[in-house]
């Protein structure tokens, strides 16, 4: 499947992300797991409700458009 | 009576309630009388869920595949497929965030479009998660 996850790695609150993509977020006992759009660079935020027991695994990878060459737009406009 | 008349009354002889008719006109006339019933909830669904916050978003894999152009608003957030024109590049997958706008390809502009794919809130948009940004 592409940007699946070859092996599972598991990632809890306060753990830089590795690489932006939708992750499963497991709660403890209080929800369901559910999806997020998490991105690179950023940190696993802890929950509300069940704090640092919170985890995160990747489901698919993909980049943020922004950082696909054929969609930059950080290049200054023409004068 | 001869063997066909046999054949015919017997026919006739069938239980009146094993004998069936589907008003096949009347029930496509009624979906008709609504077709855009499925799209309209849709959206409305999308507006009861406020902000992009939602504690229950549509999970998983999308079936109807419904395409967009540049320029149209990004209604939710997720994992994108993006078709470029005349295979200058082979498609590929991006996450594009609610409320921005699907960009043009600096290749092929607007004749870019975009499919989704998966949904998945921006996990600073779930209640759970929320205000910690």
């Amino acid at each position: 499947m592409q940007g699946a996850s070859q092996a599972e790695q598991v990632y809890k609150a306060g753990d830089e992300v590795p690489e932006t993509g939708v992750y499963t977020v497991r709660h403890h006992l209080h929800r369901e797991n559910h999806s997020a759009t998490i991105f690179k660079g950023e940190r696993f935020p802890s929950c509300i409700h069940c704090g640092a027991a919170v985890r995160f695994v990747l489901s698919r990878r993909a980049n943020r458009i922004l950082e696909d060459a054929d969609f930059k737009q950080d290049r200054e406009p023409d004068e | 009576m001869n063997e066909k008349t046999l054949n015919l009354k017997k026919t006739c002889d069938a239980p009146a309630g094993r004998v069936y008719n589907f008003p096949h006109k009347l029930m496509h006339s009624r979906k008709r009388a609504h077709p855009n019933l499925e799209l309209t909830l849709r959206h409305a669904r999308f507006q009861l869920k406020g902000g992009g916050r939602s504690r229950h978003h549509s999970p998983g894999l999308k079936g109807d595949r419904q395409s967009f152009n540049a320029g149209q608003p990004v209604i939710e957030t997720g994992i994108y497929e993006v078709l470029h024109d005349r295979s200058h590049r082979s498609a590929h997958e991006v996450v594009m965030l609610s409320g921005d706008a699907f960009p043009p390809c600096e290749t092929c502009a607007d004749r870019v479009r975009f499919r989704l794919v998966r949904t998945a809130p921006y996990i600073f948009q779930d209640e759970d998660f929320e205000d910690q940004e």
